[in-house]
């Protein structure tokens, strides 16, 4: 399928699909934009200063206006897009961790980084370990895992990602905190 | 969410907000038979101390990574041999690849270039295609404030390579910062960047990615601007972004965001943020790090902030001055100039780089700029516009009426006259909206959501006597506006009211003044005609070209088309109205192009009216063949054809002998 036959029909309804817990409708809307998704990673390989890290706008830009087109006047839509952009991220950027942990010659592919958690990024290993993290955190707590989600993959800030999420600012302060204590335990234990 | 964590996350919270020394015993009495969520908050608040001290590392540590380009671990070191350069140490990593310093060392000659060196295979093809252009393209710019492309080729492992003028500066943003350069300063830079851009583009090469970290200044203040890395040639078919990756989204238009054709006036849009942000120290639309507000800019084609508005404390001193100094010098004009530059509309912004450039210039000198503010009247403005349109079509169903489709010719030739028109118009308008609105005991007062266009005009009128009743002659002038903007927006037994007032006001003026008298005759012939009461207008005609007789005879030939228009819609005898048509050709008009073949053409259609089939179709032919080569002429500059194709289609069908009405 093509990004602009989706465009033209069902990415409303996939992104819908999506947050009602179909799982197979992130695969169905990643597969409509996994072209476009390399082309502006592979962007940031060649990025030369950190006021460059410009791929989260991009890419909501991008896969905004050639998918959905400007469609998602509700603002579930919306939040619905949001998070599947910033899920987006999160699958590439692993997906390209992994190849390059496979001993595939890959230049390093940069997570844009929330100043909360600014140690995260620092060894070669935490995108992939930030992912698994994050499966266990939503596992326990879904709602957490959406917050930092939103703020490392795609920058947002707090008050960002708590008009996406429908959600107070002080919760989502209140989640990062304790999503960042909690993250840090896992991917920086105690010796 | 299971219970324990919904009790482990309430305790972390409530224990957090405990004073030190007593958040252990706290936490172990709200625990008390519950050692499992005691374990897990202890770990958790532990996790949480050490996330705070690795961030706090991180942080003194990732300005010290930032400091250096962070880039070596991946690219060769210094020392490479590539083509017939040395590397001597790594300047940069740039975009497009790294860039060293290096020299010549096949010992032909002693030089020092900077050289940008990229690994075709890390690019793809997309790149080494954009590599290729670069060089063409570099090679064929010479100019004083772009970096000279020396040398380019392939090193035999097959990078690519470009040898440049190697230039010992600073970049902009940087040099502006440490020289807590004055607003003056700044613009004395941007003007030569400017420059440079303005000779990139008469040489068809679009920069695509102008950004402070492209130009560089010299310890002399010279400006050089770098990276032509995705310049497109204007003549290239295919001017598309081929790869959104290259582009730096902080400085790019929003065409350029939606992947549209780049051209000129993107390169405009990127000189207008760097500008805006060279004044202001800050980026015209919020936060450049805020995803929302990038996002909100390309989606929602968000409109710049008010550049005065954006200057900080911080900002102010970094221009030497202080925060309510700057602002006043922002203020006006240099806004104008710069949220033109910044239009999100391409057709709203300079046309070419060298119009900004001028204005820029004119604000140096203190002289009135050519761009105009964007502000409370722009709304009244686009109303006219959009009204000028509706005048348009009166002028044509004018024509219609009158039998003389043909005249269709002149849409576009009329079109710019009430262009010219609209301007001062517009001008005027500028002065009413804003006396209108800050006069605190204007009747608009407390309307301000509200205003009606035709409430200012009404307001306008009742202060034109007041404000300007001392001086008669500038009264004079309002009042023809005035009634001119009436008749304009459909309310000519006002706007002739208005006229007639001006003539009137005009008597008490010493010896009279020709032109605005003559204006004001002309313009009381179109409130008439729009009236439909060409007898009166006639005479309005007769008075406005008895004037011309006598004060500007050159110009005679507008007011000797109008009055034998007038004369020919009012049933004067043909013969007359032609004779003042065939001395109408002897003035020709400036500016007006189609003057003759309008003229023409109406000769032509009154040869047929007195049965005259030859000479009427030699004139009318005549008349088309003029059209059709300025149509021409027009389309080989890129613009529209004053719409030839029309007036052609009606000879055609005239000669096919479709009945004249009349």
């Amino acid at each position: 399928m093509s990004a602009a036959s989706a465009a033209d029909g069902d990415i409303t309804q996939l992104l819908r699909q999506w947050s009602d817990g179909r799982d197979e409708a992130f695969r169905e809307l990643l597969s409509t934009t996994y072209g476009r998704l390399r082309l502006m990673a592979g962007a940031s390989m060649r990025r030369e200063r950190p006021d460059h890290t410009l791929q989260p706008t991009a890419l909501v830009a991008e896969l905004y206006l050639r998918l959905a087109g400007g469609k998602l006047a509700g603002w579930e839509d919306r939040e619905h897009f949001y998070s599947f952009c910033a899920r987006a991220m999160r699958w590439i950027l692993t997906d390209h961790a992994r190849a390059r942990a496979r001993g595939k010659r890959r230049a390093e592919l940069v997570l844009p980084l929330t100043p909360d958690i600014r140690w995260l990024g620092e060894r070669e290993e935490d995108v992939f370990d930030l992912d698994r993290a994050l499966s266990r955190l939503e596992e326990i707590d879904s709602r957490k895992a959406r917050v930092v989600e939103l703020r490392v993959y795609l920058g947002c800030t707090a008050e960002e990602a708590a008009g996406i999420l429908n959600l107070s600012k002080s919760t989502v302060d209140r989640d990062m905190r304790l999503a960042c204590a909690w993250l840090c335990r896992e991917l920086r234990p105690e010796k | 969410m299971d219970p324990f964590w919904q009790r482990v996350e309430e305790l972390f919270h409530s224990t957090l907000e405990q004073p030190e020394s007593e958040k252990e015993p706290w936490l172990a009495a709200q625990t008390g038979f519950d050692p499992a969520v005691r374990e897990e908050v202890l770990s958790l608040l532990a996790a949480d101390r050490r996330h705070g001290q690795l961030s706090a590392q991180a942080l003194a540590t990732g300005q010290d990574a930032a400091a250096g380009d962070g880039c070596e671990a991946e690219l060769p070191g210094p020392g490479l041999r590539i083509g017939p350069y040395q590397t001597e140490r790594l300047l940069g990593c740039g975009g497009m690849g790294s860039v060293y310093l290096a020299r010549r060392a096949d010992g032909q000659f002693e030089q020092t270039v900077a050289l940008k060196v990229m690994a075709p295979q890390l690019a793809g093809e997309e790149f080494v295609r954009s590599f290729r252009n670069e060089r063409q393209l570099l090679a064929a710019l010479a100019h004083p404030n772009i970096t000279r492309l020396l040398d380019g080729g392939v090193a035999a492992n097959g990078d690519l390579y470009l040898a440049m003028d190697y230039i010992e500066g600073q970049l902009l943003d940087r040099y502006c910062a440490e020289l807590k350069l004055p607003v003056e300063g700044r613009i004395r830079l941007f003007v030569q960047v400017c420059e440079a851009v303005e000779f990139a583009h008469r040489n068809l090469i679009i920069h695509g990615d102008l950004k402070p970290a492209n130009i560089l200044v010299t310890a002399d203040g010279t400006v050089k601007l770098l990276d032509f890395g995705t310049a497109k040639l204007l003549r290239n078919p295919d001017g598309r972004v081929t790869q959104f990756a290259l582009l730096t989204p902080r400085y790019a238009s929003p065409e350029q965001l939606r992947g549209e054709l780049v051209n000129t006036l993107s390169d405009i849009f990127s000189l207008g943020v760097i500008l805006y942000e060279m004044l202001t120290g800050a980026w015209p639309f919020g936060d450049p790090k805020s995803t929302a507000d990038g996002v909100d800019r390309v989606l929602h084609g968000r409109a710049p902030g008010a550049p005065a508005q954006a200057v900080s404390e911080g900002a102010a001193a970094e221009r030497s001055v202080s925060r309510e100094r700057l602002r006043r010098q922002i203020e006006g004009d240099l806004s104008t100039i710069v949220l033109k530059m910044l239009e999100s509309e391409p057709a709203g912004r300079y046309e070419s780089v060298r119009e900004g450039k001028e204005d820029l210039e004119r604000f140096r000198q203190g002289r009135p700029v050519h761009a105009r503010p964007h502000s409370a009247w722009y709304a009244a403005r686009k109303f006219i516009a959009r009204n000028w349109l509706a005048v348009s079509a009166t002028g044509l169903s004018v024509v219609a009426l009158s039998g003389l489709t043909i005249v269709s010719v002149n849409e576009s030739a009329q079109a710019r006259a009430q262009a010219l028109r609209a301007e001062r118009v517009a001008e005027f308008v500028k002065h009413t909206f804003v006396s209108a609105t800050s006069y605190w005991d204007s009747p608009l007062r407390g309307k301000r959501d509200a205003i009606q266009f035709s409430d200012i005009l009404d307001s306008a009128c009742e202060r034109v006597g007041k404000a300007l009743g001392d001086d008669p002659a500038a009264e004079a002038d309002l009042r023809d506006t005035l009634g001119f903007t009436y008749a304009v927006l459909g309310e000519p037994a006002k706007g002739e009211t208005q006229l007639l007032l001006g003539l009137q006001t005009l008597a008490r003026v010493r010896g009279g003044s020709p032109r605005i008298a003559a204006s004001l005759y002309v313009h009381l012939c179109d409130t008439r005609s729009f009236q439909d009461r060409y007898a009166d207008a006639l005479a309005a005609c007769r008075e406005a070209m008895a004037i011309f007789r006598a004060s500007d005879p050159s110009s005679l030939g507008g007011v000797l088309h109008d009055t034998a228009f007038m004369a020919v819609n009012a049933g004067e005898p043909l013969p007359e109205a032609e004779k003042m048509y065939r001395e109408a050709l002897r003035f020709p008009r400036r500016n007006d192009p189609l003057f003759a073949s309008r003229v023409n053409s109406r000769i032509g259609m009154l040869r047929l009216r007195q049965g005259d089939m030859v000479e009427g179709e030699r004139v009318l032919r005549d008349a088309d063949g003029i059209a059709a080569r300025l149509g021409k002429r027009a389309r080989r500059r890129g613009g529209r054809p004053p719409g030839p194709e029309r007036s052609r289609a009606s000879l055609r069908q005239l000669f096919r002998g479709a009945s004249i009405r009349d």
